[in-house]
């Protein structure tokens, strides 16, 4: 799918914001939340989005738990307090992104 | 139809796997996995007869080419930086009024009760030598003692070799580098050894919170483990 080559750089707020969302969740789970949310138009996959995982894990922003979960391991990701502020922020200046992108989408479409 | 689930001995088939694609870390293959087990368990959803090593397969396929390899490089460049980050997390904690205080004392306490003395940079060169070897055999021991706990490293204490050849190697190559290869250079520097002194020190605490904190995880993990027999 096209639209993945834009994900990348939005994996980490799009994470941050699935965890903020659903408390804690589990690498999976978050790949499955974007395609049921998304209604498949977009892939999450597991080369991208477990190194993203560890370097929010590394940065502080999210805590890890292991628990069991079908007779084996499971990790789970929660937010940080030092998350939380991040997954905040990241919303509010994506809306303000996303304004100013369907802004200069529809500008581009006038001139065309 | 009952949902066709993953057995123990799957489990453990898929540990062996990912043990043998270089994933060596114990929480990092926890979680891949159990995101493998996800996969199959959904496909048999929609394909009920289908073997485990037919599923396995075929969800591997959705890892991409380089299959966990790609995910156990970024992770081990990840790995680095981590430890870097923790050491840096220790050190800049550290710089909190009670804890400057504190080091200031000892500094003034250690350094310079010893200044009166005729042979003081030899009594700091002898002094630093014994807190880097000491530090070196401590941190060994704790790494020694958290591969017991389930057997294997986890991400977090495998930075800590790494970091102890570093320091070992700078630590001991920079003055050298600087003084133009005259140990005698050091003795006459007491000052450099006082700081390379205090690193020493600090660098060791944060070796030892680090294995602690790594200690921490591997017995949840092994704890969780055993709680699934």
């Amino acid at each position: 799918m096209k639209n993945n080559r834009y994900i990348k750089g939005f994996l980490e707020d799009i994470v941050l914001s699935l965890i903020n969302d659903n408390h804690e969740m589990y690498g999976y789970e978050i790949t499955k939340k974007v395609q049921e949310i998304t209604s498949g138009a977009i892939k999450v996959t597991e080369g991208a989005l477990y190194p993203v995982l560890h370097k929010l894990e590394n940065s502080g922003q999210l805590s890890v738990d292991f628990r069991p979960a079908g007779g084996r391991l499971r990790k789970y990701y929660t937010l940080t307090p030092k998350g939380n502020l991040v997954a905040s922020e990241s919303k509010f200046e994506l809306e303000s992104f996303f304004d100013g992108m369907q802004v200069l989408l529809k500008l581009k479409k006038s001139i065309g | 139809m009952e949902q066709k689930l993953i057995s123990k001995a799957q489990v453990s088939h898929l540990h062996e796997f990912a043990r043998k694609k270089d994933i060596v870390f114990v929480d990092l293959r926890i979680e891949l996995v159990d995101h493998l087990c996800e996969l199959i368990e959904e496909r048999w959803k929609d394909h009920p007869n289908e073997s485990f090593k037919d599923a396995f397969h075929a969800v591997y396929k959705s890892f991409g080419i380089f299959g966990f390899a790609d995910i156990a490089a970024k992770h081990q460049s990840q790995m680095s930086k981590r430890y870097v980050k923790e050491i840096g997390r220790y050190f800049w904690n550290w710089l909190k009024p009670p804890q400057i205080f504190a080091t200031l004392l000892v500094y003034y306490l250690i350094f310079y009760s010893l200044k009166t003395m005729p042979s003081f940079p030899i009594y700091i060169a002898v002094l630093t030598g014994i807190t880097l070897i000491s530090s070196i055999v401590i941190s060994i021991l704790l790494y020694r003692q958290n591969l017991k706990i389930v057997g294997e490293k986890n991400v977090l204490m495998s930075g800590v070799i790494n970091g102890l050849y570093w320091v070992c190697h700078f630590g001991i190559q920079i003055p050298l580098l600087g003084s133009g290869f005259k140990t005698e250079f050091l003795l006459e520097s007491p000052y450099l050894l006082s700081f390379l002194f205090m690193f020493i020190v600090l660098f060791g605490l944060a070796n030892y919170t680090i294995l602690k904190k790594s200690a921490v995880q591997l017995h949840q993990i092994k704890a969780r483990t055993a709680s699934l027999v």
